[in-house]
């Protein structure tokens, strides 16, 4: 009798303990995706952010340099390319090309000695800077994310619950192009 | 019996295998704080941190903002942005629940200062303020090495713009450091003994003697890795009531410049 109800005391731990570990596996799936998706909002916002600011930069610089129209023209056509790119992969790819078309445009700002010192013009570049730093800031936690996931669907149990839970693809590093790495620094 | 315990062993061996599945972790070496003010490179002397800390604290009680003040040699190769970031997740200065912490940071060495401005205070202390206070408070002072006035005049500036948000008005009893008179880096013996004797004695005044082992034990705790949750809401005790940063966050706010 006593080792019957030993038995069954044991098989029903058993039992609790996997059913905890399977809903333990199915929920770390969700959560860690979600915890890409969250970050990946944050980058979108810094991103959307450093493209509102763009109009002003570029009507600042065009006041000192109206002839670098082939600068400005770009830098608008990535823009608007920003607001039609969908899917990660598309907007990482737009992002990088914006931030290197700004390190020109910032380049080309360098010799315009006037418009360096103009007041406007240094609040814009603390802005684009702060949020350039803002980028690389969420996109380093984005990777992490990304990071936690990746790894974890790629473990033997993680893989079986991310099967189920239909997040078998591995979500997307945000690469920064080396060019943009650098933050456009104009020196004074 | 034996095989029963038996079972239970090779079921715990199971379960934690499960639990612990392995996770990448790597992390740079940031320094602990010691107070609001944390000079690891000493350029200011023992007053002047005393008093900045006192101020700060005053300042945290009336608005429960936390400005956090660092100074190092060298950002060890990483840039003073991702520096400030990592030592912000991992003191978390602020309030968990509004991010409310400002760090002021400067690499010595490297001529570089940062003021990295949590996601609550983003909004009070924008990109292009943070800038002007680097370019036009801070550069100045620190080019004549005047450490302790840039980093005065940035706390002014700062603290007053946050205790404008806050609708408070930081009391003058706390006076902060002139800045302009520049004493001996090294504090003497003397003063070290001073200062000692004085904390005993606050510490023990206000919590007793059992107070000061805790104190000391809690002191010795800081040193370890710690997150801290829930610290930030504590005043009284000791230098204006620092009892660790408690929680808050940065996003990459703020500027840097350079000497």
């Amino acid at each position: 009798m006593k080792g019957v109800i030993v038995a069954v005391v044991i098989i029903a731990l058993l039992f609790a303990i996997g059913v905890g570990w399977y809903i333990g596996g199915l929920n770390k799936v969700v959560t860690l995706h979600e915890a890409v998706s969250g970050e990946w909002s944050q980058v979108e916002t810094q991103l959307q952010r450093r493209n509102d600011l763009i109009p002003n930069l570029v009507s600042t610089v065009k006041g000192y340099a109206a002839h670098e129209k082939e600068i400005f023209s770009e830098v608008a056509r990535l823009r608007s390319q920003w607001a039609e790119s969908s899917g990660r992969e598309q907007q990482i790819e737009t992002a990088n090309k914006t931030s290197s078309a700004i390190s020109r445009l910032l380049l080309v700002a360098e010799n315009y000695p006037n418009l360096k010192a103009s007041e406007n013009f240094l609040a814009l570049q603390s802005q684009l800077e702060g949020t350039e730093n803002r980028i690389a800031v969420a996109r380093r936690r984005y990777n992490l994310k990304v990071r936690g996931f990746n790894t974890y669907i790629r473990t033997v149990f993680g893989g079986f619950f991310a099967g189920k839970r239909g997040l078998m693809e591995p979500e997307i590093y945000f690469e920064a192009d080396e060019a943009s790495k650098e933050n456009p620094k104009v020196s004074f | 019996m034996r095989k029963i315990s038996n079972i239970l062993c090779w079921i715990g061996v199971a379960a934690s295998l499960f639990i612990l599945t392995p996770s990448g972790f790597c992390q740079v070496k940031y320094p602990k704080y010691e107070n609001y003010v944390t000079d690891k490179a000493g350029v200011l002397t023992s007053a002047d941190e005393l008093q900045l800390n006192s101020f700060l604290g005053e300042l945290e009680k009336l608005t429960t903002a936390q400005i956090a003040v660092l100074t190092v040699k060298t950002t060890n190769g990483l840039s003073v942005e991702e520096y400030a970031v990592g030592v912000f997740e991992q003191w978390q200065i602020g309030r968990k629940d509004k991010d409310n912490g400002v760090l002021l940071l400067a690499a010595i060495k490297d001529r570089k200062v940062r003021i990295e401005v949590g996601y609550g205070l983003e909004g009070e202390i924008t990109d292009a303020q943070a800038s002007g206070i680097i370019r036009e408070v801070i550069v100045p002072q620190f080019k004549r090495e005047d450490y302790a006035g840039g980093l005065t005049g940035a706390i002014k500036i700062i603290s007053g713009i946050i205790s404008k948000k806050y609708g408070v008005s930081l009391s003058e009893s706390v006076k902060l450091p002139g800045g302009a008179v520049k004493e001996d880096k090294k504090a003497s013996p003397l003063d070290m003994l001073f200062t000692l004797l004085f904390i005993i004695l606050i510490v023990s005044s206000r919590m007793g003697l059992f107070g000061l082992l805790f104190f000391g034990s809690a002191f010795r705790r800081r040193g370890g890795y710690w997150h801290g949750t829930g610290y930030g809401g504590s005043s009284g005790g000791f230098s204006g009531g620092f009892g660790g940063f408690g929680g808050g966050f940065s996003g990459g706010g703020g500027a840097s410049g350079s000497w």
